[in-house]
């Protein structure tokens, strides 16, 4: 992620962006090893690192607080200690659920792993039932970029992601319509 | 010259690894030498007697005693020999003790270096010169900075012993923190009730004069002889005319002024009056918020105030006070906590401090004393106290213990209950820390009593959900397992740092402060009241953390300070002071740059630029005759040639 941001600034993003995240909540989710130890990662403020959010804010999503985006998902504890994991990863979920975001969106691969295979562990752990999709932060980048959707593998999550693009599809085109009604309403008071 | 010397044997501290007896056989062959002697304790009765006799029958004009360290006790034998009528700068100690006896063990070369060191002083002794003190008078006039509950008390004290007192308070009001509390631990009683009449008293006492809104802009002089700058800043509001009757402050229409006395906790007019009890009981305008002030137009004080107070025109006023000894009682303020991003960092309007939670529970505070959240004006139900945010914590700079926060948690806790009978409070600590008086009965009273819940773990996180309910996540390290608990409202033990400006005002007043502000002690255990500059005094958290008892405590003593020092009319000067030969100044101005207590002035002398030092306010540090590349200015009793004359001896042993 870092790489990425080394190579482009955030106005060089918004200007691949093809289809706008405007109007999809989002929390940006980093775990416990992006941004520690501070000293070796030199990620910013190691308890509250920025970087995902403001990528995904110059793709055009609105991006909610989320005072979890550090706490740790449960790491490789799903294989010895399932329902730590269980527990740590639904603590996540159930907060980004209670903030009505649409998504979470990650940059490690374990963090992913967790919250998205292991979702249906968490939800009987908070004894509840999840449906939020965890897609990384360059599967998001893709959408907003307008890539084909093979290449972003959105069919690999196992909590799918149809929801969201479906949403995001309706924003769209209700923003394409508004215009166009706009112009209708002024050509009625025209007449 | 006659000279003695006594080679102390400490009982077996010295003579355990020299051998005394022949460090005095060797010191009777130095130059100018007629008389040695090894006793056993020179410091004690006997041995002081025996130097006295020695001077008498030997007609001595100068002693040398090889024992302890000068700073132990110089002061003791400069007095024996004073009373054996020489003049008692005609001593000289060498130091066989802590230099010698203490860091070696071999009896043969510990008695070479005690013989040369006595040899030193023997030399520069050769080289002293009676010097007398001179005598100024005093000005029995006291400033004490602050207002706070130890400024009040060493005001008071003076006051009653007779000094008249200048009493200058930053705030627009007396009181400090304690008029802030609700209720004070370990009894539990109104904090108001009992500051309150301390107040009136600083008010009608005729030896104090009070001037608040003020600060301290600039302070000279020295011991006995200070002169003070204060600025009187402009209240927009004629003091002499104002009766504290209110009427401006419940027309103002500017109503969301943040209310600084209530921690902002709630808002309150740009013309305001700080609590009921506020001394002096005077309006005072922010001009950041008054309407009149900001845009030219409004003028409703001014229109509803029956005595014409009203002046906005009004502009800061600086008056000078002539006193002879200051008393610094300028207290603290909370560090700033929203360094713990983990805490929210101040975004969370339920995670609020502790002090904010003493108005919250205060009679006189925003809610009236009824306890309510600041989000949504809910009582609540679940409330975490979570101690040591920011102190015995080295990530944010803040190693020290805050003092106070164990007992104050500890009582805000038992108050929760008293107001909320249906609540529950958890309070997260490090150690309980209660070694006062009634202090651990207090805080067990909490516990057995109150049912507080204690969890001996730090808090790792605090977040709100999107209702607002907070979660506190913590460990529990006696049960070794992870914690977390809902809460409604969040009350941070917040770490005290010296009060804003401590340093800038330590460099006006010429004392030391560590590196957190606060102030020095001349020494941490046997003067704490008294700095390094001869005058001036400590009390209050100023000087370290300390709870409601001890800043009294340290009121009174600073007083007491004060009135021995006015117990006599006139003081004696150190003569240990720079001199400048004035034929050897060539007027460079380098000493005046170098000396850190600006004790030397440029003075005309036939029509040439000369420098001169002001004896009673030079120190004797000796930078300036260092620095001076005339060799113009000798520091008397360590003169060039007094140095000299030791390290000729050490060269030649």
């Amino acid at each position: 992620m870092q790489g990425i941001a080394a190579q482009m600034d955030m106005g060089a993003i918004t200007a691949r962006v093809r289809q706008s995240l405007k109007g999809l909540k989002l929390v940006a989710y980093y775990g416990c090893l992006m941004s520690r130890p501070a000293e070796v990662m030199n990620f910013g403020d190691p308890e509250n690192p920025t970087l995902m959010e403001e990528m995904m804010s110059a793709c055009g999503a609105e991006m909610l607080d989320f005072p979890l985006k550090t706490a740790c998902c449960g790491a490789s504890f799903g294989i010895p200690e399932r329902p730590m994991t269980a527990k740590n990863s639904g603590r996540i979920l159930e907060l980004a659920t209670r903030l009505g975001a649409d998504a979470i969106v990650v940059a490690c691969p374990l963090c992913q792993m967790n919250l998205d295979l292991r979702q249906d562990q968490a939800s009987a752990a908070m004894d509840t039932k999840f449906r939020m999709p965890v897609l990384y932060f360059t599967q998001m980048m893709g959408i907003a970029f307008d890539l084909p959707e093979k290449e972003l593998g959105l069919n690999k999550l196992c909590v799918s992601a149809d929801g969201l693009i479906r949403k995001l599809g309706e924003l769209r085109r209700e923003e394409a319509a508004k215009p166009a009604e706009q112009k209708a309403k002024a050509a009625e008071g025209g007449r | 010259m006659r000279i003695g010397v006594f080679i102390c044997h400490c009982g077996s501290n010295i003579a355990g690894t020299v051998d005394c007896a022949k460090v005095a056989a060797i010191a009777r062959t130095y130059p100018d030498v007629v008389y040695a002697d090894d006793p056993m304790y020179t410091c004690a009765e006997p041995g002081q007697a025996a130097i006295e006799a020695a001077i008498h029958e030997h007609k001595l004009d100068g002693v040398v005693v090889a024992s302890c360290s000068p700073r132990m006790h110089e002061p003791t034998f400069r007095r024996t020999v004073e009373r054996a009528g020489l003049n008692r700068y005609m001593l000289e100690m060498a130091n066989i003790r802590e230099h010698v006896s203490w860091i070696g063990k071999d009896m043969e070369a510990n008695t070479n270096k005690a013989a040369e060191l006595v040899q030193l002083a023997v030399e520069k002794l050769r080289n002293n010169k009676p010097l007398m003190a001179k005598s100024f008078d005093v000005n029995k006039r006291v400033l004490v900075i602050g207002g706070g509950v130890a400024g009040i008390q060493a005001a008071l004290d003076c006051a009653d012993g007779g000094v008249p007192v200048v009493l200058v308070e930053r705030e627009a009001t007396i009181g400090g923190k304690m008029a802030k509390l609700d209720k004070t631990f370990p009894t539990v009683d109104c904090s108001a009730c009992i500051l309150g009449p301390k107040m009136v008293d600083v008010a009608q006492h005729s030896n104090i004069t009070l001037y608040a809104y003020s600060e301290v802009e600039d302070i000279s002089g020295y011991v006995g002889n200070f002169t003070v700058k204060i600025r009187k800043r402009s209240t927009y509001v004629d003091w002499s005319l104002c009766t504290g009757c209110g009427a401006c402050t419940e027309k103002c229409p500017a109503k969301k002024t943040p209310d600084a006395f209530n921690e902002l906790t709630g808002t309150t007019t740009a013309i305001t009056i700080a609590f009921p009890q506020a001394i002096p009981k005077k309006a005072v305008i922010n001009p950041q918020f008054c309407r009149q002030l900001l845009k030219g137009k409004c003028g409703v004080c001014a229109k509803v105030c029956p005595t014409g107070a009203i002046k906005y025109d009004m502009e800061d006023e600086i008056i000078t006070e002539e006193v002879g000894s200051i008393v610094a009682a300028t207290g603290y303020d909370l560090m700033d906590w929203t360094v713990y991003k983990e805490y929210g960092g101040g975004t969370y309007p339920d995670v609020i401090t502790s002090l904010q939670y003493e108005r919250l529970l205060s009679a006189s505070g925003p809610t009236g004393g009824h306890v309510k959240r600041p989000s949504d004006g809910r009582e609540p139900k679940n409330i975490v106290f979570v101690q040591c945010v920011g102190s015995r914590d080295k990530s944010v700079g803040r190693p020290y213990c805050s003092g106070f926060c164990c007992m104050y948690t500890a009582k805000q806790a038992i108050l929760t209950k008293d107001h909320i009978p249906d609540s529950k409070s958890f309070v997260f600590y490090m150690d309980i820390r209660a070694p006062g008086k009634m202090y651990d009965e207090f805080t067990r009273r909490a516990m057995e009593e109150y049912g507080t819940e204690y969890i001996r773990g730090r808090v790792s996180q605090i977040y709100p959900d999107a209702n607002g309910q907070m979660t506190v996540m913590g460990v529990d390290t006696l049960l070794g397992q992870p914690v977390e608990i809902k809460a409604d409202l969040v009350v941070l033990a917040v770490g005290v740092e010296a009060s804003k400006g401590s340093p800038q005002l330590a460099e006006k007043l010429r004392i030391s402060y560590d590196s957190y502000g606060f102030f020095m002690e001349s020494h941490v255990k046997l003067k704490p009241v008294e700095t390094n500059t001869a005058g001036v005094y400590l009390a209050g958290v100023c000087q370290g953390v300390k709870d409601i008892p001890a800043s009294v405590a340290q009121g009174s003593a600073a007083a007491a300070k004060v009135l021995a020092l006015f117990s006599k009319d006139k003081l004696e000067s150190d003569p240990q002071i720079a001199q400048v030969d004035i034929r050897r100044c060539v007027n460079c101005g380098k000493c005046i740059r170098c000396c850190p207590f600006g004790a030397i002035k440029e003075v005309e002398i036939r029509g040439e630029g000369k420098a001169q030092v002001i004896e009673t306010v030079c120190q004797g540090c000796g930078l300036c005759t260092s620095t001076c590349p005339q060799g113009a200015i000798q520091l008397s009793h360590a003169t060039d040639n007094q140095i000299l004359a030791e390290v000729n001896a050490l060269c030649q042993c």
